[in-house]
């Protein structure tokens, strides 16, 4: 299970520590720090950190199965399929249900419930 | 418990046992019963809360993941469908309280710190407890809940007083019909009790229980009345027994009494007897001792002497004579001689020849035609007829004519032989009838006619001894029947 950053590493190594030792569903999470999109395609999660050229990069990725997550704002809204942002201190999130669909993606209930839906 | 004043103890103990009974059954159930709904509603109530316990935990995970209080909040909202649970809270990892139910209610309402997991039952009727609320294996925070357990136990209270009014109804029930069915077995038991006081207050043993259906009682009433019976007929054998006894006792005492008059009687005979013997005998007596005296003085005079001497041996004679007699009438007393059959007209016969020279010298004609064969001892009969036909010989002034006849008589359903002795003799007044029978007793002198006295006395024992009777009939100058009665 792949995680990867694509763009400017905003976590530093808190998120290496966050996964180290962390499994799913019996797979190891392994953070992979890419430098194009070429080498994006192989993550499963892939967050995104490329200002400017977000639109570019969603648009590449539409149809492949790779969960995009970013807090850009309008990252949603550009075909993103979560995006985290701040509201009243607290972190909250916008998921883009239609992008996830389009990319086969099923998006835990329990968490679109907490979610801002946008279309 | 009283039912009635009326009622027979055995009736009220039946009844009591079918009450205790049916009564400590149906409590016994009812309690076994309540016990088991309590303590699976008990049970029930916690696996109930612990599944909504677990749908919330389930749902909240993502709230405290997100960290989001307002969404945890309306989860447990959710919790307004089910009206008993009065409280409930989520804590984070750290213990603090995330969020509760309902909204308002103060913190510190809460348990401050999270202890055990699992639900119990605290003291003030409620059902609380903690449950995890985690991701996988990774855990977000707690969920208390406080569960509202009044209801459930108002509810028990309800069944209690139902199961108490059940068992009051069919008390009262079970009342009425022991009332009932009671009697089946009772009855005849009471009968049976009632007869036997009936026996012991009066005695009377003829009477019987009746009722006599049911198994056991029935039972119990027919062997009762066997046993009456029973003692019924040896009652009655003991009575006949009294009654047999009391009449063997009268026969013995009539028997005693004619022994005692017979003993009597024969004492007199015997008191007369020794005083007439010893009088009869005395006579010949002085007689010798005159006459010998007179010879002493007189012993030169042999004429005298011889004279006295002729005396002395007549009396002496006499006196042998009266000794034999009396010999011959005490032998007859106990005397054990067979019973033979006897002719009569042969013992006549016989007689005519032991008499042919008196009969011959007197002219004397005897009568006598089919005379019968009699049962007899032997040697007696012929006595009897020697003595009665020498008696006619010698009281009679003329040519004797004696007439012997027989005749069968019937009397007290008893048949007898009756001889008639008749003759032509001197006779005797009527009043001396009884006397002629009585030992030395004589009517005339013993110079008119000679005899012991005792030749009748003798007759009148034979006839006794063969269990007849002999009774005389005379008219002085005409002549003297005898009448014989001897038994067939």
């Amino acid at each position: 299970m792949i995680i990867g950053v694509l763009g400017n590493n905003p976590f530093g190594s808190y998120l290496e520590q966050a996964v180290a030792g962390e499994t799913l569903d019996g797979r190891k999470l392994v953070i992979r720090y890419c430098n194009d999109i070429k080498e994006a395609l192989g993550c499963q999660m892939l967050f995104i950190n490329t200002p400017g050229r977000t639109k570019e990069v969603l648009a590449a990725l539409s149809g492949k199965s790779i969960l995009t997550v970013g807090d850009g704002e309008e990252f949603a809204k550009n075909g993103g399929m979560i995006q985290f942002y701040l509201a009243n201190n607290k972190t909250r999130i916008k998921i883009n249900l239609a992008a996830a669909k389009a990319a086969n993606i099923t998006i835990s209930s329990k968490l679109l419930r907490l979610a801002e839906i946008v279309e | 418990m009283r039912i009635k004043r009326t009622d027979a103890p055995i009736q009220r103990k039946l009844m009591n046992v079918i009450l205790i009974t049916s009564s400590a059954a149906l409590l016994l159930t009812c309690v076994a019963y309540g016990s088991y709904e309590f303590v699976s509603f008990r049970s029930a109530a916690k696996s109930h809360v612990s599944g909504l316990g677990a749908i919330i935990a389930a749902n909240s995970t993502s709230s405290l993941a997100f960290d989001n209080k307002e969404d945890a909040s309306e989860i447990l909202d959710a919790l307004k469908a089910e009206n008993r649970i009065v409280a409930a809270c989520i804590y984070d990892t750290k213990g603090y309280v995330f969020a509760t139910y309902p909204r308002n209610e103060p913190v510190r309402s809460f348990p401050s710190v999270v202890t055990d997991e699992g639900y119990h039952y605290g003291n003030q009727a409620y059902l609380e407890g903690f449950q995890p609320i985690a991701q996988e294996t990774r855990r977000l925070g707690t969920l208390y809940l406080k569960y509202d357990m009044t209801s459930i136990y108002s509810r028990f209270r309800l069944y209690g007083l139902i199961a108490l009014l059940v068992v009051s109804l069919s008390f009262l029930v079970s009342l009425l019909l022991s009332r009932r069915l009671q009697k089946s077995i009772s009855q005849p038991i009471l009968d049976l009790a009632a007869t036997a006081e009936q026996i012991s207050t009066h005695g009377d043993y003829s009477v019987r229980a009746g009722n006599t259906n049911a198994h056991e009682a029935g039972l119990l009433t027919k062997a009762f009345n066997h046993m009456l019976d029973q003692i019924e007929k040896q009652n009655q054998e003991i009575t006949r027994f009294n009654q047999q006894l009391e009449a063997k006792i009268k026969d013995r005492t009539r028997e005693l009494e004619g022994a005692n008059n017979e003993l009597q009687e024969s004492n007199r005979r015997l008191e007369q007897f020794a005083y007439v013997a010893s009088h009869d005998l005395q006579e010949p007596l002085r007689k010798i001792q005159t006459f010998s005296e007179l010879s002493e003085k007189n012993v030169e005079n042999t004429g005298f002497v011889k004279r006295y001497l002729e005396k002395i041996n007549l009396s002496a004679n006499r006196m042998s004579d009266l000794i034999k007699a009396i010999l011959q009438y005490s032998r007859l007393s106990n005397t054990e001689d067979a019973y033979e059959k006897i002719d009569l007209n042969q013992v006549l016969e016989n007689v005519r020849t032991d008499l042919e020279l008196v009969i011959a010298e007197k002219k004397a004609v005897i009568h006598a035609a089919g005379l019968p064969a009699i049962q007899g001892i032997p040697l007696q009969i012929n006595q009897l007829f020697l003595n009665l036909v020498s008696n006619s010989l010698k009281f009679c002034d003329t040519e004797p004519l004696i007439n012997i006849s027989s005749a069968i008589i019937s009397r007290n359903g008893e048949k007898y032989v009756q001889l008639t002795f008749a003759d032509n003799g001197i006779g005797f007044e009527q009043q001396y009838a009884d006397s002629i029978f009585t030992i030395f007793q004589r009517l005339h002198s013993g110079k008119a006619y000679a005899g012991t006295g005792i030749g009748l006395a003798l007759c009148k024992k034979i006839v006794e001894n063969h269990r007849g009777r002999i009774t005389v009939d005379s008219v002085p100058g005409e002549g003297t029947r005898f009448f014989i009665e001897l038994p067939i």
